[in-house]
Parts: structure tokens; C-alpha cells; sequence
């Protein structure tokens, strides 16, 4: 009993080791990283060792911070009350004046992404968001590119008024959550990052399977992690985010998150985004 | 058919029948009331439910949220679609904002399902008020919670649906709860009822079986013992006891008159045989007398007339014995006189290597005729003695108090019940006995004679008679 109880000690230990880094660090203000369902924020245990990686390599201690929705994250960003934030492409671009990219990830060997259309599994006729007039709509976030500035763009490519296209439309705040409003029968159809929902259909394929993907957009720029222009000492941040994938950790980290390193990104990702912001602005 | 049923088998049945239908009625009342009670609390639970949710549902319904409503109606569901309990959130129009089965009850589609209020009376502002409703073809039961602003603006209305199924599988556990339950009282209850009616009709049923021996038995066979309690079964076992004891009072008074009456039938009869005998009898001695008197007869008839006159002694003793003439003497009965009958037996008791037991309570004189007296206590004496097996006790004990009692016993043999039927009566020995068997018809004709009485006891080992005579006699007219 003793003897198994040490084992079990020492193994905690071993564990713990990177969670506590050296007592000098403890002074230092910690890191604050604002998330947002760009990513599939809500498994705390995940983000609990990615926090114990990035605490034990900058030695210093690393604060997640989650809220409802994209805006308010955005608004700590701006505010200051962050250090750092992963957000989606399209606030990048609208704020890029304040904003630079800090590191980006790379997805299936590239930078990029797609937005999805999901329409629940027993709608096999649907094709395009134009299918889908007169129904219910189910968006991300006003602030997502995936989850509405694309379904918009398409709307207004085909010379719809998005308002009054759908008998209803809701926000979910979060992919995730269109996909089970869909998947449920809430919505009939909704606007989904294609990065989140492939990463649940390896999770909860019973989720997804409830969905089918009747249309997807181009290619966008993945969903960055920014900073505020002319913030100091991110360096090492930045070095820690690429250096993921060259340590087995960071590796194994990066397997869970589905993506296979963070690189550091260029504005250029971010031109189609743009581009639709401005085509819906006009 | 059921008057045919014995009492036996009719309380315990009816008892049995009565604990059947109590339990049932029991079980019956209590699985109502269980249900009552499971229906009740399940309104309740619904409504506390309905007004929780509506408070949380109110933000969703007025910031127009759809997914935090569906997020909150799913809450309380343990399975995310769930036919049996569906929730659903209306507006202020009427039409679905949001529903935990979404397929069932699509967004913005008006809700009309024809709903009615069961039992509760009519609200006089149904939509402001919480109210249980139900569908028209009564699967389902709604509970609706109105959703107010705070002004008290109706924004919408939250419906819970359930099936009335819900309700059937406690109402299933309740019965089969008071069903096991009414079955252990009836394993306990039924034994111990029908044990109860037979212990009640026991008393009843041996009362009649007494009573149907009534009629073919003679009533002193008829023992039956009964309880003695105040009840009606009591009271009339004790009037039955009565009645028995009555029936073998009556019994012996007629056996003892029938007695009686032959006894005198017969002392009629002996004594107008023995006056008819006597006469011829005294003119055949006295001619035999007078012809001795002449004398002259040759030796040849003389001994042919003292066989004559031997054989018409004998006769005559014969009758006078059966006679018992009253030869009322004037000399009163001294303790002398019984001395000498106990001096009399004495030889035959030797004889026989006997005991006699002798008590004799008589010191003086008493006004009884001596001679009577002498022969009642001689025959009994007598036939004590032949009674009894050898070196045998008999006894006699002779009290006096107002009467005279004389007692006496032997240990031979009980007197054959054939025998005793007529034991007072003449009797001629067939089976060669000593005497003429007229012993105690004597003896019962001086009792009588002296307005006594005689009765006998007779046990194997153990026979006595007893003679009871009055001091003062009565001296008929």
C-alpha cells in the first residue's frame, strides 16, 4: 500500500514538474491568452497541459482566458487585459491596424481553412445556402469568418438580403454548437468552421454524422493568434508556439488540437477575408 | 343449495370471504390514494419546473436567443430527445421559439395543439396564470408556465409535455406494492379466519350432533360435552343438558312405575293363585289329617299318604313364601333381634371363609315390626353370601337417623342387566341356584309393606342394596 502510494506520488511528481517552473518565474506577471472557440476551447484538460507547456518554456505563469463570445475577447485584446488572443481572421482584418499576427497554425500541411455549410444528415438535397431560403439558420458568431462573414458574402453574391433570407437565424457562439443545432433539428442549415467540424468528426463522429457537409467555401487563412502591434517581449512566446512541434510534448499537443504546427503566418493569408469584409461593406 | 351447507364450512367461508373482500377494498383504497398522491406530486414537480425555467428563460426570450433557450430546455432532460418529456418554449404570438426536440416542434411553426383543461376550473386570465392542460385525445398532459416581463408582459409561454405514461409506471409499482402486500395479509389473515369460524362453530356442530342422537339413543348413552359460557350456543347446550337430563329422569320414573306396576301385578296375581291354592290346598291336608285320626290304613297307603302330605307341605310353603303374608307384629325391632340375624348367617359365612363387616347403629328399640325387619335383612344377608366368591368381604351397615337404613354389600360378580330388569320380581332359578328365588321379591314386598324403598348398585367387584325404612309409618286407611 505504502510502497504503491510513492509510485503514485512519484509519478504525480514527474508530472507536475513542468506545472510548477522555477520559483523565480512566480513574480512575473502572467501571460494572459485570451481564447475563442476558433479552436476547441472547452477541454480543460487540454488546455491545463498546454498551459503546464508554455509555463514550464517561458518561465513564467500562463493564464487562459475564455468568454462568450469573440467580441469580448477582442475587446480585452484592445483593452490591453491581454497579452495575447486567438481569434478568428475576420476581427484580425478589420483590426489589423491595431493588431499583428504572432504565430499561426498549420493545418493538413497548410495555413488554411474552409467554412462549411451544414445541413442536418436527412437533407440530402441541399447543395447551397440558396437551399436553404425560408428556413432556419444557425451562425457561429458575428465575428467568426467561417460561422458568418462567408454565408453573408455568398447571400450577397446572389443578391439576397441576408436578413430577410431566412425565416429565422440565431447565433450559436461557437461551431460547435452549430453543429449540434443542426445535428438536433434546431437549424436547418448553419455556417460552420471546416477545421472544427473535421476535428469532431474524430472526436464525436456520432455528432457529425448527424450533419452533412453539403458546401464548402475557398480556402481562408486559419484562425490566428495575435498580438497588439508593438507589444514587447513576445518573442519568446512566439518561439515557444513554433518550437511545438519539434518537442514530443509540443507534438502531442499539437495531435490533440488536430493541427500540425504553428508557423509564423503573413498578412497575404488574410486577403480573401478582407476581401469578403469589404465586398459586404460596399 | 347454501341452506344445505354445513355451519362448518359456512362462518369460515364467510369469514374468509369477508377478510378477501376487507383486503381488497384496503389494497384497493390505498393504490387509489398512492396514485392520487404520485399524480399530484408529479403536477407539482412539473410546475416547481415550469416556473424555475421560465425564470431562466426569460433573457433567452427577450435577447432573442434561440440556442441559449434550447440550452436551457434541454437542461432538465436526461436524454436530449425524449418523446415522453418534451419541452417547448412559445413567444408571445403563439409560435415556437424553441422546443428540446426541435424536429417535433420547428422553429416559428404555431403551436396548436388543440389543448383542453382537464379537471381544473376555468381561469378567468388563462395565459398570465400557471395551468395544467392536457391534449384533446388525453395522451398527453402540458404544463404551462407563462413567461412575464417584468411589467407583467406576457413574452411567451413555456410547455412541458409528458405522457400520461410517465404517471402509469409508479401507479404499476404502487399496485404491485399493495398487491404483495394484500397477499401476505391474506396468507396470514385466511388461516387464522377460517381457524376462527370453525373454532366458532365447533360448539354449534357438536350441539347438533348431540342433538340428532335425541330420539335414537337412550338418553343415558347421550353424553356430550359442551362449553359453558353465557352465548347463545351456551345457553342452549345448557338447555339441551336440561333437556337430556330431563328425558332420563322421565325415563327411569317410567321404568321404575313399570316396575312398580308389575311388581304389584304380579303380588295380585301371586296372592289370588296363592288363595286359590290355600283353599283346596287346607281341605287336602285336613283330609289327610282325618283320615289318620280313624287310623286303620295298612303301612302301603300310609306311606303313600305321607308322600301326599310331604309333597302338599311343600306347596304350601311354596305359596306362603310367595304370599308374604303381613303378619304385622306389635313387638317393636330391638338390636337383639339384628344380633340374632348375624348369628344366624354366621355358619354360611364360615362356611364360605368370609368376612362380614357388621356396623350396627341401632342401641334401642325402634317402632319398626322386629319380624319384618329380621327377614328383609336375613334375605339380603343371604344372598350377599351366595353372591360372594369365596373368602370374599361382606359387609352391613345398619344407620339410623330418621329412618332406618340398612346397607349391605358384596364383592361378586355384577348383576347381569337382563337380570336386574326384573330382579324384584319371582324368579325360579333355571340355572339351579340354591333357593326358590323369591328371596328379594319378599324382601320387596315388606319394604313396601313398610312404605320403604329398595335400590341396588351393581359393579363388577361390587354390588350392594340398600333398604331405607320410615321410623314412622304411616298407617294407611
Amino acid at each position: 500500500m505504502d510502497h504503491a502510494r510513492r509510485r503514485l506520488l512519484s509519478l504525480l511528481a514527474g508530472f507536475a514538474l513542468p506545472t510548477r517552473p522555477a520559483t523565480a518565474s512566480v513574480d512575473q506577471p502572467p501571460l494572459l491568452f485570451g481564447t475563442t472557440p476558433v479552436f476547441l476551447d472547452e477541454q480543460a484538460d487540454f488546455l491545463a497541459r498546454w498551459r503546464a507547456y508554455l509555463e514550464t518554456l517561458l518561465r513564467r505563469p500562463v493564464r487562459f482566458v475564455q468568454r462568450a463570445n469573440y467580441r469580448e475577447i477582442l475587446d480585452l485584446l484592445l483593452g490591453q487585459k491581454l497579452d495575447c488572443a486567438w481569434l478568428c481572421g475576420y476581427p484580425y482584418v478589420r483590426m489589423k491596424a491595431q493588431l499583428e499576427l504572432l504565430a499561426v497554425p498549420v493545418y493538413a500541411g497548410r495555413p488554411l481553412y474552409r467554412a462549411y455549410l451544414i445541413v442536418p444528415a436527412d437533407d440530402t438535397t441541399t447543395r447551397s445556402i440558396l437551399d436553404l431560403r425560408g428556413r432556419v439558420f444557425a451562425y457561429a458568431d458575428p465575428d467568426s469568418n467561417s460561422g458568418w462573414l462567408v454565408p453573408q458574402v455568398e447571400l450577397k453574391r446572389a443578391g439576397e438580403a441576408a436578413t430577410r433570407f431566412f425565416k429565422k437565424s440565431f447565433f450559436t457562439w461557437g461551431h460547435r454548437r452549430v453543429i449540434e443545432a443542426v445535428a438536433v433539428g434546431l437549424a436547418h442549415g448553419g455556417a460552420v468552421d471546416g477545421y472544427i467540424w473535421d476535428s469532431l468528426a474524430r472526436l464525436h463522429p456520432e455528432l457529425t454524422n448527424a450533419t452533412r457537409v453539403a458546401w464548402h467555401s475557398p480556402e481562408y487563412g486559419f484562425p490566428p493568434i495575435v498580438i497588439r502591434r508593438g507589444t514587447p517581449g513576445v518573442e519568446a512566446l512566439r518561439h515557444t508556439l513554433l518550437g511545438m512541434a519539434r518537442t514530443p510534448l509540443g507534438q502531442a499537443l499539437l495531435a490533440r488540437l488536430n493541427l500540425d504546427a504553428f508557423t509564423i503566418g503573413d498578412e497575404g493569408l488574410y486577403s480573401g477575408i478582407e476581401a469578403n469584409w469589404r465586398y459586404l461593406q460596399v | 343449495m347454501l341452506d344445505d351447507l354445513s355451519y362448518r364450512i359456512k362462518i369460515p367461508l364467510a369469514m374468509s370471504l369477508v377478510i378477501v373482500a376487507t383486503t381488497a377494498v384496503v389494497a384497493a383504497t390505498f393504490t387509489w390514494q398512492s396514485y392520487r398522491q404520485a399524480h399530484a406530486s408529479f403536477v407539482h414537480h412539473g410546475e416547481a419546473l415550469g416556473k424555475t425555467l421560465a425564470r431562466t428563460l426569460r433573457p433567452a426570450l427577450l435577447h432573442d436567443d434561440v440556442w441559449q433557450a434550447y440550452e436551457i430546455l434541454r437542461t432538465p432532460l436526461e436524454r436530449p430527445v425524449d418523446d415522453a418529456r418534451v419541452l417547448i418554449l412559445l413567444d408571445a404570438n403563439g409560435h415556437v421559439f424553441a422546443a428540446s426536440d426541435p424536429r417535433q416542434y420547428a422553429i416559428l411553426t404555431p403551436f396548436n395543439a388543440g389543448l383542453r383543461a382537464p379537471a381544473t376550473p376555468a381561469n378567468r386570465d388563462p395565459d398570465l396564470k400557471s395551468s395544467v392542460l392536457e391534449s384533446e385525445d388525453g395522451r398527453w398532459l402540458y404544463f404551462s408556465t407563462p413567461i412575464l416581463a417584468e411589467d407583467g408582459t406576457l413574452l411567451g409561454r413555456l410547455l412541458q409535455r409528458y405522457d400520461r405514461k410517465l404517471v402509469a409506471p409508479r401507479f404499476v409499482d404502487v399496485s404491485a406494492d399493495a398487491l404483495y402486500a394484500a397477499l401476505a395479509a391474506l396468507l396470514l389473515l385466511l388461516p387464522l379466519g377460517w381457524l376462527a369460524g370453525k373454532h366458532l362453530t365447533d360448539p354449534l356442530v357438536q350441539l347438533a350432533r348431540c342433538l340428532g342422537r335425541v330420539g335414537r339413543e337412550i338418553p343415558e348413552s347421550i353424553q356430550c360435552d359442551f362449553h359453558h359460557g353465557r352465548d347463545e350456543i351456551g345457553r342452549l347446550a345448557q338447555s339441551f343438558e336440561d333437556m337430556v337430563h330431563q328425558l332420563r329422569e322421565k325415563q327411569a320414573l317410567e321404568r321404575h312405575l313399570a316396575q312398580s306396576d308389575r311388581l304389584a301385578a304380579i303380588g295380585r296375581l301371586s296372592a289370588g293363585i296363592a288363595h286359590e291354592i290355600n283353599n283346596p290346598l287346607g281341605g287336602m291336608l285336613n283330609a289327610i289329617s282325618n283320615y289318620r285320626r280313624r287310623g286303620g290304613s295298612d303301612p302301603q297307603a300310609e306311606k303313600t299318604l305321607d308322600l301326599i302330605e310331604r309333597g302338599l307341605l311343600q306347596i304350601r310353603d311354596t305359596v306362603s313364601a310367595l304370599l308374604v303374608e303381613s303378619k304385622i307384629e306389635s313387638r317393636a325391632l330391638t338390636p337383639a333381634d339384628l344380633e340374632d340375624v348375624r348369628t344366624l348367617v354366621a355358619a354360611q359365612v364360615q362356611s364360605k371363609r368370609l368376612t362380614l363387616h357388621w356396623r350396627s347403629a341401632v342401641e334401642e328399640p325402634l317402632p319398626l315390626p322386629s319380624a319384618h325387619v329380621r327377614q328383609i335383612l336375613l334375605n339380603l344377608l343371604l344372598n350377599a353370601v351366595q353372591a360372594s366368591p369365596e373368602e370374599g368381604d361382606v359387609t352391613c351397615s345398619i344407620g339410623v337417623s330418621n329412618v332406618l337404613t340398612i346397607t349391605v354389600g358384596n364383592a361378586g360378580p355384577a348383576i347381569p342387566e337382563r337380570r336386574r330388569q326384573h330382579l324384584f320380581e319371582p324368579y325360579f332359578g333355571e340355572e339351579g341356584g340354591e333357593g326358590h328365588g323369591l328371596g328379594l321379591w319378599v324382601t320387596y314386598q315388606l319394604v313396601e309393606q313398610l312404605h320403604g324403598s329398595i335400590s341396588v348398585e351393581s359393579v363388577p367387584g361390587h354390588t350392594r342394596f340398600s333398604v331405607v325404612l320410615p321410623l314412622e309409618i304411616r298407617r294407611e286407611s
